[in-house]
């Protein structure tokens, strides 16, 4: 079956190329849209930014060389070819390029063009905030950002309400040797897993994808989740969220801001915008690396992992589903439905911290999550849990012990920040050393205890 | 303007373009994807090529077998390193590289077998089938194994590994340590870093078997080396070549010399007579390299109790990785630039370039300085502190007086270092604020400099530094025809400026081709920021030369004589009550009798400039102009995780002249930055020889959030020679920004920096270890 997409206002309905080709190389070689650049094949640099338009009518950035060929099919793309119009060769962002000096090499300019041409879209507006956000994902050389911001910021153009055409969907795409399976329903799902229990289960791709963008390997068969209508879910109940396996994180984020905005704001530092509007909650999870950012913060929040298989759904307590390094409890035809993380109560003290070299962009040292329940004064109950100090992401119940039934006072965050080493024997690799991950994971606590009391940070910073 | 509407004579004037903010000229179809960049030829018949490269570090390669690879359905080519003439390199004298490895491999990923194929598949195949053997030989990673005893050398011609040692004296350095009130000493330890250019390096090559015509399109700052190294290694005719640099995504220095890249490409479309595109990775660009060195320098300084430096002594080590590629000229770069930026007289100098069993190094943006500016700014820093006195007032108490000659004989005639330093002082409010910040926040300065172009080329012909042709034709359009390569530091904008600001036309009249060997005339290419300067003022000589053929066939029209001619740029009049000539009368009336018009340009350095004979290889570092720069640099520390945030950064910056505002600041600016990087988060790291960061995840370029505010101050010294006035604007800035924030962390920490790059880890392991000494010290004052 075809896949359907409009590329620059023309509907293509693609049967030829191999269902592992990336979007890029399909731009690139089979459509001669070389404007969209390859710098790095695996969604670190973003020269290779396309926009594509949701059916529900939103524009999103995101890099074409972690995307396959087959995830296109209902969308509308723009690439930086698509943008000029009769009218007016230049479209205002470009316009606004070449006014503030924003590209110099001009190699990576294509793919900040098209970052910003879906920012602009978004409807959102341009702060300094808002704009770093939308091109954190992409990386230049030449000019040290600021007249890419300046150019940013000086663009004032209204969102075009364009009403993507509704495309018959693909549910197999397949060129003899490779299938590209894209499910609408859970039991439609769970039955190809059954079916093919060596096939890759495809959330988002931005980690899976570097195999076809970088490493040129194809995948053979591929189960897709991004169409699965009850993996999309976001519900909001009494007591809890429950978030579908195949809810990006872009979509993940309105709520988890609502009800734990740290933990959103960790959910910000998540490579790039441009990957988190592929990206999964589900897959971060599934893919059950140590140093995975949510999964700390899932365990601390006491979230419980809704997972479905021929026999029916069950559930499991997100700190027993890392059973080891990159091995989760998920049986081999069993996928993950979805995430529910219990609404924290209103005095919890919640708080999520990553660690790693760069702001965005970087795969975490170490990530610590915390939270902390603190009645008249007493740490009444504690979840502490860190990634990247183990094989898996884990508890650390030396450091609760030290914690609960405390006072909430700053030697008792001490004292657990020191209780740690009991808890964790972590590794020197080259995103941190062994001594750097403990004493970081220690001093999160001290700094857990003032951001819990702001006024109280002034005057311990000035005695240090 | 209308081209209906008579010219009002009264109003025209000269159009301006020098110091005017004016964008790209070729920022259109940069922002539109309609730049083609090398990988964006996709000619309908290239084959892939792809090459198979070195699984160890060193050994002896005793067999390859290509032939079941040959004998793939679909494999047009392979080639090994028997199918070369010649080998390739920088300095005549030392090109010691094979473009795919002959008998020994030096580095992991180093070439070993190309192959050209019908498609990506069935090249990687076709790699996959390629058989050899090697015996491993012992490998070294560091400079300090590489030139111990009874090594196994990398080179036969290279017994002890060391590619290069320079050692000299200027004055009385011992004495000058004698008349030193406080001596002090360091190491500085800078980590190997790589230009990471946003465009991996490609080649295109077409090969004409009818007509033995070879066209070589190439990501490549220096298209002429790159010819050069054709003919050599290919053992063609150089008139048989022809290499066009298309758009290039960024240079820094990476592509100053011929890649190994364009020169496979062009073995292999040559054995199979067709055309062939090489695309590489960027985990192989990583490898190509061509990156700042490894470097470790110890010095020591004598200053009198008022800051006066009587006496430098400095030795430094450069990894230089497994061939000599512009090693040499880096060495002497590093010992000629770290004493000239101040009014130096006793200096001693020792430089080893080692040779090491990994990737080569290059010519990385501020060559040769940046390491040891680091040293000396940091040392400076440190003895003005113990000698309390303010850091700008050391700097003061050390300056140049232009016009001058340093102490090694490099001419100075413009130095605008002294209202740098002013200018970042008060920008930064340093008087107020030094000294007195919040815990944990800090302010640093420290200054830098660098040449505009080398005054001895590498290779010496006896042609000029620069050429320019400028077409003129019967449609009044002018058309610049220049070698000099547009790399994204923006030439062909500056190169038009400078026609139209001769001729005070408007830059739409203007054209520009660059870098295509069969139309524009040779250039040396675009390394140690020479073009604006060289090439400028070759420009600015071929326009001065097109006006005297117009004013004299104005003359000739108007009947009166050239000198009586006004030139109004669209206007040519004698007097002002001349109705006079519009700019395509004058054009007509030029090309009578002669067609097309074509005004040539030169430029040539002066010999004052070419560096004197102090010492061996004293040229390197002679130049033009040197611009200078001073900045401060302004950080918060975060106790917790030791994370560096950069607040702020002030940088005023001597461009001589700003031709065009608006490219000079993207250039200082891109220059603090990447130093922020070095200083920061970038290294290259290797597990026995295997690179283990070549990717843009591992390799941490700072992404805008780590990008701080930077103001940027430009200073025009007006150097005499430059074009308009103009030096050097891209480099300069980098190295200071190295020293400035240690300097920042030594005020907010009191804690001197010595390794860069400065990471959180081990940031925080220096912090450990002081309060680990500071809680013995206490218990030791309790136990006595």
């Amino acid at each position: 079956m075809p896949v359907r997409f409009q590329l620059n206002g023309i509907l293509i309905e693609e049967s030829e190329v191999p269902p592992s080709m990336t979007v890029l190389d399909y731009l690139r070689e089979s459509e001669g849209l070389k404007g969209t650049k390859e710098g790095c094949a695996e969604g670190d640099c973003g020269a290779c930014t396309i926009a594509v338009q949701l059916p529900q009518g939103n524009v999103e950035a995101v890099n074409s060389c972690l995307m396959l060929v087959p995830q296109l099919d209902g969308l509308s793309v723009t690439t930086v070819e698509g943008l000029s119009q009769p009218d007016s060769p230049l479209h205002p962002v470009q316009r606004a390029f070449v006014d503030n000096h924003a590209a110099q090499c001009g190699f990576c300019t294509p793919g900040f063009v098209m970052a910003l041409f879906a920012f602009e879209q978004s409807g959102e507006a341009a702060t300094a905030e808002t704009v770093h956000e939308a091109i954190a994902g992409n990386l230049c050389r030449c000019t040290g950002y600021r007249p890419i911001v300046d150019a940013a910021m000086s663009v004032d153009c209204v969102p075009e309400k364009h009403v993507p055409p509704a495309l018959e969907h693909s549910s197999h795409y397949t060129d003899g040797d490779e299938d590209f399976f894209a499910p609408t329903t859970l039991t439609e799902l769970v039955k190809l897993r059954l079916e093919h229990p060596n096939a890759y289960v495809y959330a988002g791709g931005t980690d899976l994808g570097m195999r076809a963008s970088k490493d040129r390997e194809s995948y053979g068969r591929v189960i897709s989740t991004s169409h699965v209508s009850e993996l999309k879910r976001v519900e909001q109940s009494d007591g809890s969220v429950t978030l579908g396996a195949a809810v990006t994180y872009t979509d993940a984020l309105p709520v988890l801001d609502e009800i734990a905005p740290s933990f959103a704001e960790l959910v910000r530092r998540i490579g790039s915008r441009q990957i988190r509007n592929l990206g999964t909650i589900g897959g971060n999870v599934c893919n059950a690396s140590p140093i995975g950012d949510t999964p700390p913060c899932l365990i601390a929040l006491n979230a419980v992992m809704i997972v479905h298989g021929p026999k029916g759904q069950r559930e499991i307590p997100a700190e027993e589903f890392f059973i080891d390094y990159r091995k989760t409890a998920l049986n081999p035809d069993e996928i993950l439905e979805a995430l529910r993380i219990p609404l924290p109560q209103p005095d919890m003290l919640f708080r999520a911290y990553k660690i790693s070299k760069r702001f965005d962009q970087d795969i975490s040292a170490v990530v610590g999550a915390f939270a902390l329940e603190v009645e008249d004064g007493m740490v009444k109950s504690a979840r502490v849990a860190f990634g990247g100090m183990a094989a898996t992401p884990a508890r650390a119940n030396a450091c609760e012990n030290a914690l609960i039934g405390k006072p909430w006072v700053f030697e008792t965050a001490i004292a657990a920040g020191t209780a740690i080493s009991g808890d964790f024997t972590p590794l020197t690799d080259f995103r941190a050393s062994e001594d750097y991950r403990m004493r970081v994971a220690s001093n999160l606590l001290r700094r857990l205890y003032h951001d819990s009391d702001e006024n109280d940070f002034v005057t311990e910073v000035m005695s240090l | 303007m209308n081209e209906n509407m008579p010219i009002q004579p009264e109003t025209v004037e000269p159009v301006k373009s020098v110091g005017v903010p004016m964008p790209l000229v070729d920022g259109p179809e940069k922002v539109s994807g309609k730049a083609n960049y090398t990988a964006d030829f996709i000619e309908q018949d290239a084959l892939v090529g792809r090459i198979l490269r070195s699984p160890v570090a060193h050994a002896e390669i005793l067999s390859i077998d290509t032939r079941a690879a040959e004998a793939l359905p679909g494999v047009e080519a392979v080639v090994t390193g028997i199918d070369f003439a010649g080998q390739f390199g920088v300095l005549p004298i030392a090109r010691t590289e094979w473009p795919i490895a002959r008998e020994k491999v030096r580095y992991r990923g180093e070439p070993i077998a190309a192959v050209a194929a019908i498609d990506v598949e069935t090249a990687q195949k076709a790699l996959d089938l390629i058989e050899y053997e090697y015996e491993e030989l012992p490998a070294y990673f560091t400079a300090q194994d590489a030139m111990a005893e009874d090594v196994s050398p990398l080179h036969e011609k290279r017994p002890n590994n060391v590619e290069r040692h320079v050692e000299y004296d200027l004055g009385e350095v011992d004495k000058g340590f004698e008349d030193a009130d406080l001596i002090r000493e360091g190491t500085y330890d800078c980590a190997e870093v790589c230009q990471v250019q946003t465009e991996p390096h490609a080649a295109l090559a077409a090969y004409d078997g009818e007509r033995d015509r070879l066209t070589v399109h190439a990501s490549t700052q220096v298209p002429y080396y790159v010819h050069l190294m054709l003919e050599q290694t290919l053992g063609m005719p150089r008139s048989r070549i022809r290499v066009i640099k298309p758009h290039i995504g960024g240079g820094f220095g990476c592509r100053t010399e011929c890649l190994h890249v364009e020169l496979i490409a062009a073995a292999l479309a040559r054995a199979c007579k067709g055309t062939v595109r090489i695309v590489v990775s960027r985990e192989e660009t990583f490898i190509t390299h061509r990156g700042r060195p490894e470097q470790k320098t110890s010095l020591k300084m004598g200053m009198t109790k008022d800051g006066r430096i009587t006496a430098v002594d400095a030795t430094t080590t450069q990894r230089g990785g497994a061939y000599a590629g512009y090693g040499t000229v880096t060495i002497l770069y590093s010992g000629s630039m770290i004493f000239a930026l101040y009014d130096i007289q006793n200096a001693r100098y020792n430089g080893y370039r080692v040779l090491t069993n990994t990737p080569p190094c290059g010519a990385f943006r501020g060559h040769g300085t940046v390491n040891v500016r680091f040293a000396f700014e940091s040392l400076m820093d440190e003895m003005a502190t113990e000698l309390g006195l303010d850091p700008f007032q050391v700097r003061r108490k050390n300056l140049l007086t232009a016009p001058t000659f340093t102490a090694n004989d490099l001419m100075v005639n413009s130095y605008g270092l002294p209202e740098c330093l002013n200018i970042v002082e008060k920008a930064s409010n340093w008087k107020k604020r030094k000294g007195k910040m919040e815990p944990f926040r800090g302010l640093g300065v420290a200054c830098s400099h660098y040449v505009s172009g080398a005054s001895k080329p590498v290779n010496w012909t006896g042609e000029p530094h620069a050429t320019v042709n400028i077409k003129l034709d019967f449609d009044g359009s002018l058309t610049i025809l220049t070698g000099a390569p547009e790399i994204g530091q923006g030439s062909s904008t500056i190169l038009t400026q400078c026609v139209a600001e001769v001729l005070g036309l408007d830059v739409s009249r203007i054209r520009i081709v660059t870098s295509d060997s069969l139309v524009t005339p040779k250039d040396n290419g675009a390394y140690s920021s020479r073009v604006t300067y060289m090439v400028g003022n070759a420009a600015i000589d071929a326009a001065t030369n097109l006006k005297a053929i117009l004013t004299e066939a104005a003359a000739r029209k108007l009947d009166v004589q050239p000198e009586d001619v006004e030139c109004l740029g669209e206007i040519y009049r004698a007097g002002s009550q001349d109705q006079g000539m519009t700019f395509e009368e004058v054009v007509y009336a030029a090309l009578e009798g002669t067609g097309t018009i074509t005004a040539r340009g030169n430029f040539d350095t002066i010999p004052e400039s070419w560096g004197g004979d102090k010492y061996r290889g004293a040229a390197i570092g002679g130049t033009m102009a040197f611009s200078y720069a001073a900045q401060v640099v302004e950080i918060s520390i975060d106790p917790d995780t030791a994370d560096i945030h950069v607040e702020k950064v002030w940088v005023a910056h001597d461009c001589g002249k700003a031709l065009n505002p608006l490219s000079v600041e993207g250039q200082i600016e891109g220059s603090v930055w990447m130093g922020m990087g070095q200083a920061m988060t970038e290294e290259t790291r290797y597990h026995n020889g295997l690179g283990i960061t070549g990717n843009m995840l591992d390799y941490r370029v700072p992404t805008i959030i780590e990008s701080p505010p930077i103001e940027t101050h430009i200073v025009e010294s007006n150097d005499p020679h430059g074009p308009f006035g103009a030096k050097e604007a891209g480099e300069a800035s980098l190295a200071g920004f190295l020293p400035a924030l240690t300097n920042a962390i030594a005020d907010a920490l009191d804690i001197r920096v010595s390794e860069l790059p400065i990471t959180p880890d081990r940031l925080m392991e220096i912090m450990e270890d002081r309060k680990r000494e500071a809680r013995n010290a206490d218990e030791q004052k309790v136990d006595a």
